[in-house]
């Protein structure tokens, strides 16, 4: 073996972990010493990111092989040294917000021969279990994991709470699938052809070449693109296309119509009606007639550090969620708040409440903001949540969660929020999970998308896809007043107010974060003019808040002024 | 729609990811790990885009906060495995190629790819597009796991060989 080869093996045993302690000192007395070593450095690094699976083990004789290493970690192939799998996670969020043409050139050239691979599986994503299957033509089922090849004739269903991003082999097209999403995939003499039954599909697709096109189509409408930008949502006999970039044309099922739909606009499509197209000049506020009171329930003090209640639960350091004993004590305080704090909405009647942090605040992270992950961050609290939000219902009130539209995931003993490939699908899956398991309708959205999309488009996305929900982001712009309810907290002001908005947009509101006492009555007169104008306030209401009858005097006053 | 200024620094991100990767792969000996890292450091190079003067030196700057992102980790975690030290890191710094080179080195193993036989293409496939592990690859093409190591394993010596011809990387 040559000294260079000799080198290039010490280089796949460094990425490898195989290296024994004579090799490791040989590889940096040769970096050191040889200047064409520090080049052949990098070839062999780009190399290896390129080309390096779990199989290829270092052929060196000096050099463990790594099925052999003690300790060794599996190799999951990821995003940025795969060939064809660039687009995952940050990169994917990224590429997603700025649009395909900047996909990088890929090194791929491998053309699969025959069975073509019409797509790949860059990732996949659930809370917890499988993120869905693949049921491919020949009857046999996978589960939807990074790296699955996927052809004509392949079925995929998206599990509850979970995403997908495929990504078409040689060209910069790729295709974002939402919770609950069930997807057919069929290639045509002209293209590649969609089904997609029920869900969302957010595609980012390169410009096809002459002669080729894609084809996604619904129940309602098919949808044909050339190279654009767009997002299709299928469900309950209805689809709706929401275009970013590009045009795409439009046709309804049957005999229904044709339209061409451009940036910024939308078209929808029903069952037995014309296929219509709508532009921000059609602008509307979010339809949602209730502006009675929202009570919130916040119960948790933060990073308390709390040996036995890590999540602060009830601010109370003697609360013990880690022996049977003690969750049965937590359970049964949960059920005496429960009780409280439906008096406290029969009271002020309002409209319903929202659990502010039912995952528990353990880490920096404050407010989680992803009911998926319950079962994983506060076990203790799963076990009971269903029963908490069946007893509210029951009561006549609407329910709530907080969400995110970033992903918290663990790092460390902690979890850290991370932008994610499409915000707005990450939004939807939280939602759908919540309205499915406990019939939650009301959303307010905390933060941002760590800036992969504007929190207007998420929600006009989200609200869009959803009809029958309420979504109180904390974001700027007017835009956002026609998807949702901007969150209005003096502490974090947003611009522009539920009255301003009004005057671009009437009948646009907001709703007000719960205030103390002496800032009520200090903006009394200001509040009743919002409340009526149809802003609605907010109110802690799992105890006696003092702010609760000023609340109650504000509405009252805003009636009488009406009638 | 022009991006905005923050959107202008992650597309430079993403033109020089593969090289990033690369930088942070060789300061943690991981490619794993190296992946986890990355994700932070977009995070982090998102997140102070505003003090990224478009036209300047991206991957310097950006190679900053790698540097400092893997540091940290290797600061934090207790090591699985031993890197290089700073000596030699700073050895390898001094070669660290442009994004051109960069990306003609990914260039000549696409053409090296499209060299193959086609057994090899067909294993370079199921490898690298599928992402198939021997015992997979194996059952698919009913050989035994360890012939497919043997082939694997000659296959990526083909291509290694390849690619360091077209780019001229003579013997020592």
């Amino acid at each position: 073996m040559s000294a260079r080869d000799r080198f290039l093996d010490l280089v796949d045993g460094y990425f490898a972990g195989t290296l024994d302690r004579a090799a490791h000192a040989e590889l940096e007395r040769t970096l050191v010493e040889r200047p064409a070593a520090r080049a052949l450095f990098w070839i062999a690094v780009n190399h290896d990111i390129l080309t390096r699976s779990g199989s290829a083990a270092p052929a060196a004789a000096a050099v463990v092989p790594r099925a052999a290493a003690a300790g060794a970690r599996p190799r999951a192939r990821s995003w940025w040294r795969r060939p064809r799998l660039l687009l995952a996670t940050c990169a994917a969020s990224l590429l997603l917000a700025v649009g395909a043409m900047l996909i990088p050139a890929r090194a791929s050239a491998v053309k699969p021969a025959g069975d073509a691979v019409i797509a790949t599986v860059a990732n996949a994503a659930a809370a917890s279990g499988a993120a869905g299957r693949v049921r491919h033509r020949d009857a046999v089922e996978e589960v939807l994991v990074p790296g699955l090849a996927l052809r004509a004739g392949d079925h995929l269903e998206v599990a509850l709470g979970a995403s997908a991003d495929l990504q078409v082999p040689g060209e910069a097209t790729t295709f974002g699938l939402g919770s609950q999403s069930t997807l057919q995939i069929e290639a045509g003499a002209t293209g590649l052809r969609l089904r997609l039954a029920q869900g969302t599909l957010a595609a980012v697709v390169a410009h096809q070449s002459p002669g080729r096109q894609l084809t996604i189509a619904t129940a309602e409408a098919t949808v044909e693109v050339i190279g654009t930008r767009f997002v299709v949502s299928a469900g309950t006999g209805r689809t709706s296309v929401e275009v970013e970039q590009g045009r795409v044309r439009v046709a309804g099922a049957g005999a229904s119509g044709t339209v061409e739909v451009g940036a910024g606009e939308s078209a929808q499509a029903e069952a037995g009606r014309p296929v219509r197209a709508s532009s921000a000049d059609d602008a509307k506020p979010v339809a949602w007639p209730d502006r009675r009171p929202l009570g919130l329930i916040m119960l948790c003090a933060a990073e308390t550090g709390w040996v036995g209640n890590p999540r602060g639960w009830f601010s109370d350091p003697l609360v013990d969620t880690t022996t049977p004993a003690g969750i049965a004590a937590f359970h049964q305080r949960l059920e005496v708040m429960i009780d409280v704090t439906i008096a406290h909405l029969t009271e002020m009647d309002a409209q319903g409440v929202v659990f502010w942090d039912l995952e528990g605040r353990a880490t920096a992270v404050s407010y989680v903001g992803d009911p998926r992950q319950l079962d994983r961050l506060a076990p203790e609290m799963e076990s009971i949540a269903d029963h908490i939000f069946s007893r509210l219902r029951s009561a006549g009130f609407r329910v709530g969660v907080a969400l995110r539209a970033q992903e918290a995931t663990a790092a460390g003993a902690g979890l850290v929020l991370r932008p994610v490939a499409d915000p707005a699908r990450l939004l939807q899956a939280k939602v759908d999970y919540a309205q499915r398991r406990w019939g939650a309708t009301i959303f307010p959205v905390l933060g941002d998308s760590g800036g992969a999309l504007p929190m207007a488009t998420i929600c006009r996305r989200v609200g869009a896809g959803s009809p029958g929900l309420l979504l109180l982001p904390s974001c700027d712009g007017a835009e956002a007043y026609r998807w949702s309810a901007p969150w209005q907290d003096a502490r974090k002001p947003t611009a522009p107010n539920p009255a301003d908005a009004r005057r671009a947009l009437p009948g646009a509101f907001g709703a007000f974060a719960e205030m103390e006492p002496g800032e009520l009555a200090r903006r009394r007169d200001e509040l009743v003019h919002a409340v009526g104008a149809g802003d609605i306030l907010a109110f802690r209401a799992w105890y006696a808040d003092p702010a609760q009858p000023l609340i109650r005097a504000i509405y009252a006053a805003a009636a009488a002024a009406r009638k | 729609m022009t991006p905005t200024h923050t959107e202008q620094v992650q597309q430079l991100f993403v033109r020089h990811a593969g090289l990033l990767g690369g930088f942070v792969a060789s300061i943690c000996g991981d490619l794993v790990l190296a992946d986890d890292i990355l994700q932070e450091v977009f995070l982090v190079v998102s997140t102070r885009a505003d003090s990224f003067v478009i036209g300047s030196d991206f991957l310097a700057w950006a190679r900053a906060i790698a540097r400092l992102k893997t540091l940290e980790h290797l600061r934090t975690r207790r090591r699985e495995r031993a890197v290089l030290s700073a000596e030699a890191l700073a050895a390898v710094e001094t070669a660290l190629p442009d994004a051109e080179s960069w990306q003609t080195q990914r260039e000549a193993l696409t053409r090296c790819l499209e060299r193959l036989t086609p057994g090899q293409r067909r294993l370079a496939d199921l490898a690298y597009v599928e992402g198939l592990a021997p015992q997979a690859i194996a059952a698919r093409l009913a050989r035994a796991a360890n012939v497919v190591h043997v082939l694997l394993s000659q296959m990526r010596r083909a291509l290694r060989e390849c690619v360091l011809r077209r780019l001229r990387v003579e013997e020592w």
